[in-house]
């Protein structure tokens, strides 16, 4: 499904003390089966903007359509949030994923099929449906809770920060399904961990006090983020990548991939 | 400055999670920790300041043990904390009061406090936030109030704790400027982290994991370990270098200069 | 608005956070025991106060927002349950004396209200809690403590509305609707178990930083000037005034 958001603004706590704006005049075209990454630190609005998308909150102005519909949470668009891990409290990791979706309407043959679909479709066994969330290990609890919101089946899936606080291992196999499911689902990847977003997504956006500072291709960001003071925005390897450029090697700038770097400068090297 | 030995703990609900521990923090020395989710990292922080107590072994700080209650307020002094959620930290309403905080109870006198309340913000570049609501920050600017909060107390050694893995990278860069010169002008540092990008500034670095200390050494030692075993968690530098056949470097810097050095043929 | 604290120095922001809670002690005993002309004065008073200070009107009337239904059911109940005369031919209620004793309750619950955001948007919390404290002195440390504990466990709960607002929402994402039993649960478990991790959070900022329980209070300490004896004596005046001569 593709996303079309005009004129976003979102002020907290109007005409009050504490009224902030949250979000200023967004406009952003997501297209289907897209991974698009937003990138902004704490305070950027990028949360308030996913709450929006996920239509868990009317914006104070402007308008989200998903496919030219209003968003409405748990029919075409779901959201994994930031430590989704807390949010357990059934005994099991199965009664947990299941009353959640009784509750939304299915019968419980078709409950068990999607959870086992899901689970299969993620990688994880189902062997884990019987343990209870609170013995399992962090990067699996994360995977599950992802599994929970995929199981709504939404069109749009928004994922806050999903890797926050896994180790590499966790970050990487969390990372790899999100490759796998992309395609079918247009997927909105927020994240402070640049070097992810651009491996993962083909689009993105950089939000910054609740303005967009940038929006386009992953190509285009690196150009971008270069030109910028201080470099923040760059990952590491691009940092490295682009120095290297503008120091007159002969290497593509834009390489995400770590072997394909060294690969391109050892051949560099080579021709001098 | 900080020695454990051989200390264990386990959770009621978790089981162990350290195990023989025996480990020491030498004054003015740059620790990095790495470890997988559940390897123990948080709860060696608390060890080491006395907020939790080893079932097993003993840990001395200066040589006080933390078992020792009624000189836990010396360990404290001696021991900064800087935690991972920037939300969590803040003590009073705002920044200045957060600051005064921690001073009025180390019973520094109030000329005094204004002096380092002021002297510290400035250092960060935040003089401005001085009277701000800290409700009012962003994640960012808390965090960095979180660490000056720290700094004014002027302990011997800061512990950090994943502080920058949920700020932005402006932030970040300055987390890690500020923590370089502390331990530049002899604060020990302890770092706790996943990102080993951050660590490229460590004089030591162990990795844990729940059969305790798997690795420990230099820093080049460590990550030379941990891309033999193929890890993915070297620094993007490290990991060139050591894969076009160079001499291993930690810094961006030092593998442009490499690079360049190679090209011009000298 | 209550709880908002904004930086200043004008004439009550420099008053002694001491001076201000026992003025606005008095100032609550007086607006509970005057008569409705009283009333006026005060809130004439309250307007000029949050000129001085430089909090807007528009702020200061925000504050009564979340309470506007509390003060509709008070005026209600009154203009109903209240006999006398009545206001229309035929009609029991509503009476003149309802709408009247309904008008003047909510006056002065409006006036505490209005004096409350004053006091907070002038005194910073450390200063009120250094206030607090000074008054809970007779209790010894355990009344420090408690004021300390208090004013620290207050930094709490806006962060708890929002985990609630987030856990809801993560809920619902997984089809989990804010209803019944089950809905409940899904939200009472998760806050419990985020608001055990915050307060641990918090303990262990407070420990880190060297909390301990013979600590002193002294940064925010002031020593009363001639501006507190002028903000207590107008205070005199103006209860005299209003008390015997309107």
């Amino acid at each position: 499904m593709s996303i079309e958001i005009r004129h976003l603004t979102h002020i907290y706590d109007v005409g009050t003390l504490g009224e902030t704006k949250a979000l200023d005049k967004i406009d952003l075209t997501i297209k289907k089966g897209n991974v698009f990454g937003l990138v902004g630190g704490i305070g950027s609005g990028k949360s308030t903007l996913a709450s929006l998308i996920a239509g868990l909150e009317k914006p104070t102005g402007g308008r989200i359509t998903i496919d030219g519909e209003p968003p409405c949470p748990g029919k075409n668009v779901g959201i994994l949030f930031q430590q989704p891990e807390d949010f357990f409290f059934e005994k099991t990791l199965f009664r947990d994923m299941a009353s959640g979706l009784l509750h939304s309407g299915l019968t419980e043959d078709e409950v068990d099929e999607r959870i086992h679909s899901t689970l299969d479709l993620i990688g994880l066994g189902r062997q884990i449906l019987d343990q209870s969330p609170f013995h399992l290990n962090r990067g699996t609890l994360r995977l599950a809770a992802f599994a929970s919101v995929l199981a709504m089946r939404p069109g749009v899936l928004i994922l806050d920060e999903p890797t926050a606080s896994l180790d590499p291992k966790s970050r990487k196999r969390m990372l790899e399904v999100i490759e796998h499911i992309s395609g079918d689902i247009t997927i909105i990847y927020i994240s402070h961990r640049l070097q992810e977003v651009v491996a993962v997504s083909e689009h993105l956006a950089v939000l910054d006090g609740g303005k967009v500072t940038f929006k386009g291709t992953v190509p285009g960001y690196l150009d971008w983020a270069a030109g910028q003071d201080g470099g923040e925005y760059l990952p590491v390897l691009s940092q490295v990548m682009y120095r290297l450029y503008g120091l007159g090697f002969d290497v593509d700038p834009d390489v995400t991939c770590l072997d394909d770097a060294v690969e391109q400068i050892r051949q560099s090297l080579e021709k001098t | 400055m900080i020695e454990l030995e051989d200390v264990s703990f386990s959770y009621p609900a978790a089981g162990p999670v350290l195990e023989n521990i025996n480990l020491i923090v030498n004054k003015g020395e740059y620790l990095g920790v790495m470890g997988d989710n559940g390897s123990g990292k948080t709860t060696l922080a608390r060890l080491m300041t006395g907020l939790l107590l080893p079932e097993k072994g003993t840990i001395r700080v200066n040589g006080i043990s933390t078992g020792d209650r009624g000189r836990l307020l010396e360990i404290r002094s001696s021991t900064g904390m800087v935690f991972q959620n920037p939300d969590a930290q803040a003590i009073g309403e705002t920044v200045e009061e957060d600051l005064v905080f921690g001073l009025e109870n180390l019973g520094v006198p109030v000329p005094e406090i204004d002096t380092r309340i002021e002297q510290y913000l400035n250092l960060m570049g935040i003089r401005e936030l001085r009277h701000r609501n800290i409700r009012t920050l962003s994640g960012g600017q808390k965090q960095l109030v979180n660490l000056v909060a720290v700094m004014v107390m002027e302990p011997e050694c800061i512990i950090l704790d994943e502080p920058s893995s949920m700020v932005d990278a402006g932030t970040r860069r300055i987390i890690l400027e500020h923590i370089a010169r502390l331990n530049h002008e002899g604060t020990a540092i302890v770092h706790i982290t996943h990102d080993p990008e951050e660590l490229t500034r460590c004089q030591r670095l162990i990795v844990l994991s729940r059969q305790g200390i798997t690795k420990q050494g230099t820093t080049h030692e460590v990550f030379n370990q941990l891309l033999d075993e193929e890890k993915m968690d070297i620094p993007v530098s490290f990991a060139i270098s050591r894969a076009l056949g160079l001499s291993p470097v930690l810094t961006t810097e030092a593998l442009l200069e490499e690079l360049c050095r190679l090209k011009s043929g000298t | 608005m209550i709880g908002i604290y904004g930086h200043g120095r004008s004439y009550i922001h420099l008053l002694d956070p001491r001076t201000k809670l026992a003025l606005m002690v008095g100032v609550s005993l007086l607006i509970y025991s005057v008569r409705p002309l009283g009333l006026g004065v005060l809130l004439g008073l309250v307007l000029l106060l949050s000129r001085t200070c430089g909090l807007p009107y528009t702020r200061l009337v925000q504050g009564l927002r979340p309470v506007l239904v509390f003060f509709g059911v008070i005026f209600l109940t009154h203009v109903l349950f209240t006999p006398g005369a009545p206001l229309f031919e035929g009609l029991p209620v509503p009476t003149l004396e309802g709408v009247v004793t309904g008008s003047v309750l909510i006056l002065r619950f409006i006036l505490l209200i209005l004096y409350t955001s004053i006091m907070t948007y002038t005194t910073s919390p450390s200063g009120l809690n250094y206030a607090l404290m000074f008054f809970l002195r007779p209790l010894g440390t355990f009344g420090t403590d408690l004021a300390f504990m208090t004013g620290t466990a207050m930094t709490l709960i806006p962060g708890l509305f929002r985990e609630k607002d987030i856990i809801t929402k993560a809920q619902a994402a997984r089809g989990y609707k804010p209803r019944g039993l089950k809905g409940f649960t899904a939200l009472v478990v998760p806050l419990l178990h985020r608001s055990f991790r915050r307060v641990d959070e918090l303990s262990d900022a407070l420990e880190s930083r060297c909390f301990h329980s013979d600590r002193r209070y002294y940064y925010y300490r002031k020593t009363l000037a001639k501006r507190d004896c002028a903000g207590v004596g107008g205070y005199f005046v103006l209860a005299v005034v209003i008390l015997f001569f309107l």
